[in-house]
């Protein structure tokens, strides 16, 4: 029987090796139960790993300083200067909710073409069907549910609809933005409704979402159909 | 919408651990891309440009600030949706994943991120990283053992509460 190198069965996993290698692998994998277990185990951290992750794409940002700093490379740690007044640190400004271009117009506009295509978001691969995996997968819906709506809520106008779709688990579903409005404390939020089959349940869904002072979208959601 | 931005930041957050210095590493990031976009070259990922570009910001200014880098605190990566209990285990294991991954030296942590979680090739990750792809090679192994050794010893607690969690 012939032994892999650990950084191997690693490669493997990852889809570096050239055909001839996988196929030895793959053969060894058959004659030796262990070896397979092992290489799913690495297939299976690639998923937890992914999942791990998955939250960090959800951080809301602040609103793009476009030409904030002279050239990044020399002007590089002078960039703190240009933070919005206030303690250092943490603060960030409210979002801009209206009538800005976000961002990514800006950078489309910019250089052309250079907004990754598609309305589905970011999906994270889980990996295997059972157990704890399909309990990540229905958290996956409402991970991509989630930061569909956090992109909507931050960066679009009232009007806007979004459809997302998680391929891993076949579900989707579209968000529209109603309209905003400002409460009597000062607060910003957006009324939303949602269609979408989170959970294997077709639902038809009404919400206001408040972006709260740490900068994050507070949610509240009514069923109105299912 | 697509957008690269969150994918940038997450990116700088975990080469720096720190929400701030990877704020300012993104806007810098994304203002010299939009400056220097012709030097993107087409056919080539416009995301490992982005997270190359970020790299090299962040050398630039640990040469320059002459590393003062020996207190950062853990990675705080706490999922920011709250739909209760259900979810509460595979939080759990998640959570302790990120722990995992927070006690890799940043070399294997930088090779983890790219190569697993953001699909890069090794080829692509040595090239961001700008390292030899043996190099890379070598990191992501150790990552990725260190990963296993780590789970498997966690393994028989967290089965526990995941049995008992049993929410599907």
């Amino acid at each position: 029987m012939v032994a892999f190198a650990e950084a191997t069965l690693i490669a493997y996993v990852d889809d570096e090796l050239d055909a001839a290698t996988v196929a030895a692998v793959e053969q060894a994998m058959r004659n030796d139960p262990d070896l397979a277990r092992k290489i799913q185990a690495y297939k299976d951290d690639t998923a937890l790993v992914r999942a791990a992750f998955e939250p960090m794409l959800h951080h809301s940002l602040p609103p793009l300083r476009m030409g904030a700093s002279a050239d990044p490379a020399t002007a590089g740690h002078d960039l703190p200067s240009v933070r919005p007044a206030g303690r250092p640190g943490r603060r960030r400004k409210p979002a801009r909710i209206t009538g800005h271009m976000s961002w990514w117009m800006t950078l489309a506009a910019a250089v052309g073409g250079f907004v990754i295509g598609g309305t589905s978001v970011y999906v994270s691969a889980l990996g295997t069907d059972s157990g704890t995996w399909l309990a990540l997968q229905a958290h996956s819906d409402r991970l991509v549910e989630t930061a569909t709506l956090d992109n909507l809520l931050e960066n679009q106008l009232s009007g806007t609809s979004v459809e997302w779709f998680n391929e891993r688990t076949g579900h989707g579903g579209v968000i529209t933005l109603i309209r905003t409005f400002q409460t009597t404390e000062g607060q910003y939020c957006r009324e939303f409704t949602a269609t979408s089959t989170l959970d294997d349940t077709p639902a038809q869904v009404r919400g206001v979402a408040c972006r709260s002072d740490q900068d994050e979208w507070r949610t509240r959601r009514r069923v109105i159909e299912s | 919408m697509v957008t690269l931005r969150p994918r940038v930041y997450r990116f700088a957050y975990v080469l720096v651990r720190s929400p701030d210095e990877a704020d300012d590493l993104t806007q810098a990031a994304l203002e010299r891309a939009m400056t220097r976009h012709e030097q993107w070259q087409e056919g080539t990922r416009l995301d490992s440009w982005l997270f190359k570009i970020v790299h090299n910001l962040w050398l630039n200014r640990l040469s320059a600030e002459n590393v003062r880098r020996q207190h950062r605190p853990a990675l705080s990566l706490v999922p920011t949706e709250e739909d209760g209990v259900r979810n509460a285990e595979s939080r759990l294991t998640l959570a302790l994943v990120r722990r995992l991954i927070d006690k890799l030296p940043q070399d294997q942590r930088m090779a983890l991120l790219l190569i697993v979680v953001e699909g890069l090739s090794y080829r692509e990750a040595a090239d961001v990283l700008e390292v030899s792809v043996g190099t890379v090679t070598s990191r992501l192994a150790r990552a990725r053992i260190a990963l296993r050794a780590a789970l498997d010893d966690e393994a028989p607690r967290t089965a526990a509460g995941t049995l008992a969690g049993g929410g599907l």
